[in-house]
């Protein structure tokens, strides 16, 4: 066997030699756990919808702009009961004013919003 | 008989830390090795696959294919320590007399082993990055030509062949170096 096929000995790079890398080793340890625990949190459907994120978010609150004013354009405003194009208006400025602010929006802020009567 | 990776993944996706702790003990060295092979500082490596590692579980839910966690892994530790390599700050280097104190290990030989260190890293940068990760994986972290394969994304001749121009090119370099 020749030289080439025999390993190097790089055992002066193992990181195991060396007396900080157990505390490496814990503290990335503890970091995952952190994150893994947070996602192990049961969520009611509200905390889910809270926790879209910002682009999806953001295409919702356009469609939804687009599709009211199209379905106005198309049959007039008779034909659009008032409250649904109430609740998408508020929807739409939600979302605009969630992604201008870089937060989500909470499950109490679009409860609030659905429950609030149109003026 | 051990999890699979797609397993264990579906578990950290379900809360469970103990599948990730699965994972790190799986995974960490070498995702500490690939670090070294872009970085080619032992502290620059240390911070990349730590932070590679926690930035992987918290994006496990992107990862399409869990069976080839591995890899994706391994990808983003490597890009995390390219970040690194562009954004070094200036690190001061720790006194050599901690590693002292807390080791127990006699002066002369830690500076021995530090050389050595130097002499490695040096005749590693001469290297490519893929040679480099090729020869870590296997001649330090002990995976097999059909594991780094399938993790690098590479045909097992090609890690064949990375491996024997690297330990060619280290022995030249570092007889080199002593003689």
């Amino acid at each position: 066997m020749t030289d080439e096929w025999r390993p190097v000995d790089l055992s002066s790079l193992d990181p195991t030699r060396r007396v900080d890398w157990p505390a490496r080793v814990d503290a990335t340890r503890r970091a995952v756990a952190a994150r893994v625990a947070s996602r192990a949190v049961p969520q009611g459907p509200l905390e889910v919808l809270g926790r879209w994120s910002r682009p999806i978010l953001a295409a919702a609150a356009v469609l939804l702009a687009l599709l009211g004013g199209a379905e106005a354009l198309l049959h007039g405003a008779v034909s659009t009961p008032p409250a649904q194009l109430g609740e998408a208006r508020r929807l739409a400025l939600l979302s605009e004013a969630s992604v201008a602010h870089g937060r989500r929006p909470s499950g109490a802020e679009l409860r609030a919003l659905l429950r609030e009567p149109t003026p | 008989m051990e999890e699979t990776d797609a397993a264990l993944v579906a578990r950290v996706r379900g809360g469970d830390a103990r599948a990730a702790d699965r994972l790190l003990e799986r995974y960490f060295r070498a995702c500490r090795a690939v670090a070294l092979a872009v970085t080619g500082d032992e502290a620059d490596a240390d911070d990349a696959c730590q932070e590679g590692f926690v930035a992987a579980i918290e994006q496990i839910d992107t990862c399409r294919d869990p069976a080839r966690f591995g890899g994706w892994l391994l990808q983003i530790v490597r890009n995390r320590a390219r970040n690194l390599v562009r954004h070094r700050a200036i690190r001061t280097t720790e006194p050599l007399e901690l590693h002292q104190l807390a080791g127990g290990v006699s002066a002369a030989a830690e500076v021995e082993r530090g050389e050595l260190r130097e002499r490695l890293l040096a005749a590693l940068a001469e290297l490519s990055q893929a040679q480099r990760e090729v020869v870590l994986l296997h001649d330090l972290e002990g995976w097999k030509h059909d594991e780094i394969a399938g993790h690098l994304g590479l045909a097992a001749g090609t890690v064949r062949s990375h491996l024997h121009h690297a330990r060619r090119h280290l022995r030249r370099i570092l007889s080199e170096d002593l003689a």
